[in-house]
Order: structure tokens, then C-alpha cells, then sequence
């Protein structure tokens, strides 16, 4: 199960922490359109809410970057969340009006199934709603949203998280005669082949590997371990298709003229060298034959 | 067969940083819409990289934000394939309608002006299919002849009542040469009592043009002509377009189509009974062989004195002429007198 984030109400000593005028300055601008004064949230209170959104995410940052992220916080969807937090009626209204269909609807496409949409969106809107902790106070599940990205986006993510969650404990809870009925999918895995694994190549990778940036990083894992799919990649960085497609491209042929270069400096000639990188396309270990075959997608080596 | 274990690159992929916390739910969300600072964006790039857990969160998060989105771009472009609305039809509808009705309104108006007194002339115009044509002005009838004086020729073409089927037809030459009983029967149900060989009350009308030329038309040949034709013949020739005929009490009267007649050969004694008009010529033909002659459109006359064998007083039922200048005068016992120059000389 993901770990949750720790409750920022009680995790963050606010008056403790200050900021600077500057920010303060901007946390106040940002009030009128923030809608509080219709929740009852006073100036004061205000403060205090993006005060410790600041704190948490940007307490050691410039005063720069501490503006900007006040700049870019979703000031009226936190406000909101806050409101509902504290049980405003006014704030509930709103929130369901704007949020409640969306939520079950995001349910459904996340679960693809009906029912277990509705049982995902409908645990999520209890907890949205608050449940009584141990000293019977009703703690809200809209009070760990902080403003950085849509309360819809927020809500989204929340959902998937909990799908996931949902889903890995449901597999732990697999009877044995449904594991033996159900075959292939929970079959041990073959015991591991003793091929053996020249270290100068593993060293050649990792050396090629530790040169690459997070972004990059970051695609080849979702492109060649996850096997996304470009757009998908896409659409999680924000970069089209095409764009992500060019990265790729260029990010291989660079990584495999450098591990080639480490490759040819570690000993090997030129045409053992084409076979190991021809070996590491990893993208191609786990499919099968048939599916190789349909030739869908052209056999990408590294 | 999985065989990951034993790839160096897969395993060098898989190698993860599982010491670092996972971001929360709101920095994946600001991650995945793009509004993370430069420097946390790096820091949740190197976190995803490493953690498949966090990858799968957003990857799912992701996709089910654009089959959202995917959806509400269909249902945009489905309302965008749509038929454009015809706004512009029900206005349209109501405009038409509306001057469906005004054009009613208006030809009824116009019918209920025309004056139940107007002349015989007056219902041969309103036959025509035409609301182009001038309607006869609702002028008084003792209006006298100063007012008339004074219009312009202009103003009377404007009140012309009978359009002429052409301009170089003279219609009571044709006319003339039919008795009021066949007028009466021929299938336009023309109620002008032409005057021919006209009894005594009936009255005659006719219209002459000012044109020149001459070659004449028969008046079959004016029924068979099309409306738009005769209405545009019509308004060529409407101009100084003088209408005679002869009253109740056999006189001679000339009128501009202003509802005004004016007597004409106020002194003449004899009942006339015929009219004839070619261009500016006009003959009138009457009891006691009274024959007159005017070159200029009724304004002098001559009369002209037929020869006669016998000594007895003719009266003249038939003038016909076929150009200005040659015509025949017969009379109601059948004597026929021919002239070729214009009535100077008769055989």
C-alpha cells in the first residue's frame, strides 16, 4: 500500500515558521479571489492556510520560488477544501455541485466496472467527508489537498491510489484454489537461468545509465520496463507524442554509441559488441513469439 | 519466460532509490498538469524513475484524465458536425408572409379606388393583369377644362386609362367597322360600346395615339397579344393620348383620360354617330352625311362635303381608313365613298 503524507495541519508548526514580507504580501493579494470571505475564512485564517502550504513545499526555497508557488496555488479549490474541512455548509454545497459527479465518474474509468466504481467513489466521499479518528474528531480527507494542482486532479489521483491499493490487497486475499484454478497468472516463475553475465558489460550500462538525466531516466524506465506507450509518456510530462518519440529516438542512439565506446574500452571487439547491445534490448524479453511475430510494433534494440 | 534478471540493462532501469518518500497525491497531480516548480519537478522525475508504484499512480491518473478529456472532445466535435441551425428560416418565413399580406392589402386598395362612375375605357384597363397599370385618378367630374389645360402631358400620360395594344394601332378604325352587338358577344366580354353604326344613346370611346407610322393592327390581334406586351406598348404610346367618343345625345366629345370631356363640334346640329382616329387624324361621321375632318388631333376641323348623286342625306355608319391618307366612308344604306389623299377628293 502507498504510503499516505503525513497530515500538514499537525505536521507543521506554522507560527513556528515564518515568511518573508514579500511572500506574506502575496499570500494576502490573493484573498479577494480566493472566495473565503463567502466561507467565513477571515484574512487572518487565510494567511495561515497558504502559509503552511508554502512552508511544506517550499520552506528552504528562495523568496523567488516561494512567490512563484504562491503564484501558481489553486487558491480557490484549496480554500474550498478547506472550508469543507471545517464543515461549512455553504463550501459542501459547492464543492458537491462541482466535484460530486466527476468524482463517481472518474471512478468508473479508473475501475472500468460499474460497481466497483461506485464502491471506490463511494469509500473516497466518506473520507472526503471526514472520519471520527481516535479522539472522535472527524478529520477530512480534503485537508491533505494543498492547493498544487486541481482539486479534481487531486480527487483523481486519490481515487487511482486507492485502486491500486484496492486492487494489491484484494490479490493478497486469493484463496490457494483460486490461485491453482487460476493458473498462469499466479504460476512461480521459472527458476532463474544461470547465464552467465559478463561484468564489464554490467559496469559499461550502469556507467552510460548514471549520465542520463531524471527525464530521461524517466522515459526509458516507462517506455522499456513499463512499456507505456509514447502518448501515454506523453501526456505524463506533458510533451506530445511526436515529441516524446524524438526524445526516444535520439536517447537511444546516444546510449548505445556510448555503451558501444565503453564496450570497445573494456576489451570487446567491434562485432561482439553489436550482439551484447543487440541482447539488451529489453523491451523484447518478455514477449512472445506470436506476438513477436505480428510484428505490431518494430523490434527497437537498444 | 522472464528474463530480466539476467539483462543488465533491465536491471540497471529497475534500480531504484527506495529510500526516498513518495510524493503526495497533490505534487503527482501538480506534476502531471505541469505547475511544479523547475526544481521539484526534477526531484518527482528522479522519484518516478526509480519507483514503479508512483509510475503506475500517474500513468492510470493519466489515462483516465484523457479518456475524460477524449470525451468531451467527441461530444464538442459531434455538436460541431451537427447541421448549422437555420436561424435565419423563421424570420424569412414571417418577412414573406408579410409581404404576401401588404401586397394584398395594397391590390385590394387599389381596386376599391377605382370609381364605380369611371368610363366604359376605365374596366377594359382593370381586365389587363397588370398592377403596373395606371389607375384613372379619382378626378371630379365637373372638374372643367382650365384645370385641365394646365397639365402637362407628362400628367395626363400619368392618367391615361386605356392602354393602347400598340402604338400604331388606331383602334376605332378597327372598331369601327364592328356593330356594338358583335362587340357585345366576342369572348373578352368587352363592354366598350364602340360606336359604329351606334344607336342613338350609346356611347362611344376611343383612343388614339400620336404616332406617326401606321401600319394597323387588327383588334383580335391586340386580345392575342401577351398582358406584359400591350402594358408596354401601352406606356409607350400613352403619351398626349386623346380618347373620343360620342354621347347620349350624339355629340362628339373629346377627353386626355382625366374623367374631364370636352364637347367637341359644340355647334353642329346633326347627331353624330362615328368615329374615326388614324395618328392625329379624326374623322367623325354623322347624320346628314355630316363628315368632319381634323389633321391636328380634334383641334380644327373641316367639314367635308361627300359627293352625292342622288340628293339625299346619308347617314355615314362606317369610317375606315387604312393609312392617313386613303380610308373609306360608307353609310348605313350602303353608299360608299373612297378617298385616297386624305379626303379631298371622294369617288
Amino acid at each position: 500500500m502507498l504510503p499516505c503524507p503525513p497530515n500538514p495541519a499537525t505536521s507543521v508548526p506554522v507560527e513556528d515558521r515564518g515568511l518573508g514580507s514579500a511572500v506574506s504580501d502575496a499570500i494576502a493579494q490573493r484573498y479577494s479571489e480566493s472566495g473565503a470571505e463567502s466561507y467565513g475564512i477571515t484574512p487572518q485564517d487565510f494567511q495561515q492556510i497558504v502559509t503552511a502550504v508554502v512552508i511544506r513545499y517550499a520552506a528552504d526555497a528562495s523568496v523567488a520560488e516561494q512567490l512563484e508557488l504562491v503564484a501558481t496555488l489553486r487558491i480557490g479549490e484549496l480554500i474550498l477544501a478547506r472550508a469543507c474541512t471545517e464543515g461549512n455548509e455553504h463550501a459542501w454545497n459547492v464543492f458537491l455541485v462541482r466535484f460530486r459527479a466527476s468524482l463517481y465518474e472518474m471512478a468508473y474509468r479508473i475501475a472500468k466496472d460499474e460497481a466497483t466504481g461506485r464502491e471506490l467513489a463511494d469509500g473516497l466521499y466518506a473520507e472526503l467527508y471526514g472520519i471520527p479518528n481516535r479522539e472522535g474528531r472527524r478529520v477530512s480527507k480534503l485537508n491533505y489537498y494543498m492547493g498544487r494542482g486541481s482539486l479534481e486532479g487531486w480527487l483523481r489521483t486519490v481515487l487511482t491510489q486507492q485502486h491500486i491499493n484496492r486492487c494489491r490487497s484484494h490479490a493478497k486475499d486469493v484463496s490457494l484454489d483460486e490461485q491453482d484454478e487460476a493458473g498462469v497468472s499466479f504460476a512461480a516463475s521459472f527458476p532463474a537461468e544461470t547465464a552467465e553475465t559478463d561484468d564489464r558489460v554490467s559496469i559499461a550500462i550502469a556507467q552510460t545509465l548514471a549520465d542520463v538525466t531524471s527525464e530521461e531516466r524517466f522515459l526509458l524506465v516507462s517506455y522499456y520496463l513499463d512499456q507505456r506507450t509514447l502518448a501515454n509518456i506523453g501526456h505524463q510530462i506533458g510533451m506530445h507524442e511526436s515529441t516524446v518519440s524524438r526524445k526516444m529516438e535520439k536517447l537511444t542512439k546516444e546510449l548505445r554509441r556510448r555503451s558501444r565506446k565503453r564496450l570497445q574500452d573494456a576489451g570487446f571487439n567491434s562485432r561482439r559488441c553489436d550482439e551484447l547491445l543487440q541482447e539488451l534490448d529489453v523491451r523484447d524479453l518478455n514477449v512472445h513469439v506470436t506476438e513477436n511475430l505480428r510484428q505490431e510494433r518494430p523490434v527497437e534494440t537498444f | 519466460m522472464n528474463c530480466s534478471e539476467f539483462n543488465p540493462l533491465r536491471q540497471e532501469l529497475a534500480r531504484g532509490r527506495q529510500d526516498e518518500p513518495h510524493p503526495d497525491s497533490d505534487v503527482l497531480t501538480a506534476f502531471s498538469e505541469g505547475a511544479l516548480l523547475q526544481g521539484e519537478r526534477q526531484q518527482v522525475l528522479a522519484h518516478l524513475s526509480a519507483c514503479a508504484d508512483c509510475r503506475e499512480v500517474l500513468s492510470l491518473a493519466t489515462t483516465a484524465a484523457i479518456d475524460s478529456a477524449d470525451d468531451l472532445k467527441s461530444f464538442i466535435l459531434t455538436r460541431k458536425s451537427l447541421p448549422p441551425r437555420r436561424a435565419w428560416l423563421p424570420w424569412a418565413s414571417i418577412t414573406a408572409s408579410l409581404l404576401v399580406v401588404c401586397t394584398a392589402v395594397l391590390v385590394y386598395q387599389q381596386k376599391m379606388a377605382t370609381p364605380k362612375s369611371a368610363t366604359v375605357a376605365t374596366k377594359e384597363a382593370v381586365q389587363l393583369p397588370s398592377p403596373t397599370i395606371q389607375q384613372p385618378p379619382l378626378l371630379p367630374q365637373l372638374k372643367g377644362p382650365e384645370s385641365h389645360s394646365k397639365m402637362t402631358n407628362s400628367q395626363r400620360s400619368s392618367q391615361l386609362q386605356v392602354p393602347l395594344p400598340s402604338q400604331n394601332m388606331a383602334v376605332a378604325n378597327v372598331i369601327s367597322e364592328r356593330p356594338i352587338e358583335a362587340a357585345k358577344k366576342s369572348d373578352l366580354g368587352q363592354q366598350s360600346s364602340y360606336q359604329s353604326s351606334t344607336p342613338a344613346g350609346e356611347i362611344a370611346t376611343l383612343a388614339a395615339t400620336a404616332q406617326k407610322t401606321a401600319p394597323t393592327k387588327s383588334f383580335s390581334a391586340f386580345v392575342n397579344d401577351s398582358p406584359a406586351r400591350a402594358l408596354s406598348n401601352a406606356s409607350i404610346a400613352s403619351a398626349a393620348r386623346s380618347h373620343w367618343r360620342i354621347n347620349s345625345l350624339g355629340q362628339p366629345e373629346r377627353s386626355f383620360g382625366d374623367g374631364v370631356w370636352q364637347a367637341i363640334l359644340p355647334h353642329e346640329q346633326s347627331r353624330m354617330r362615328v368615329v374615326s382616329v388614324f395618328d392625329n387624324e379624326v374623322w367623325i361621321g354623322g347624320d346628314s352625311s355630316r363628315l368632319y375632318h381634323s389633321t391636328d388631333n380634334g383641334a380644327t376641323w373641316n367639314l367635308i362635303t361627300l359627293p352625292d348623286n342622288d340628293g339625299r342625306e346619308h347617314s355615314i355608319a362606317h369610317i375606315h381608313f387604312q393609312t392617313a391618307q386613303s380610308g373609306t366612308v360608307e353609310s348605313d344604306d350602303g353608299t360608299v365613298w373612297i378617298t385616297s389623299d386624305g379626303g379631298r377628293t371622294w369617288e
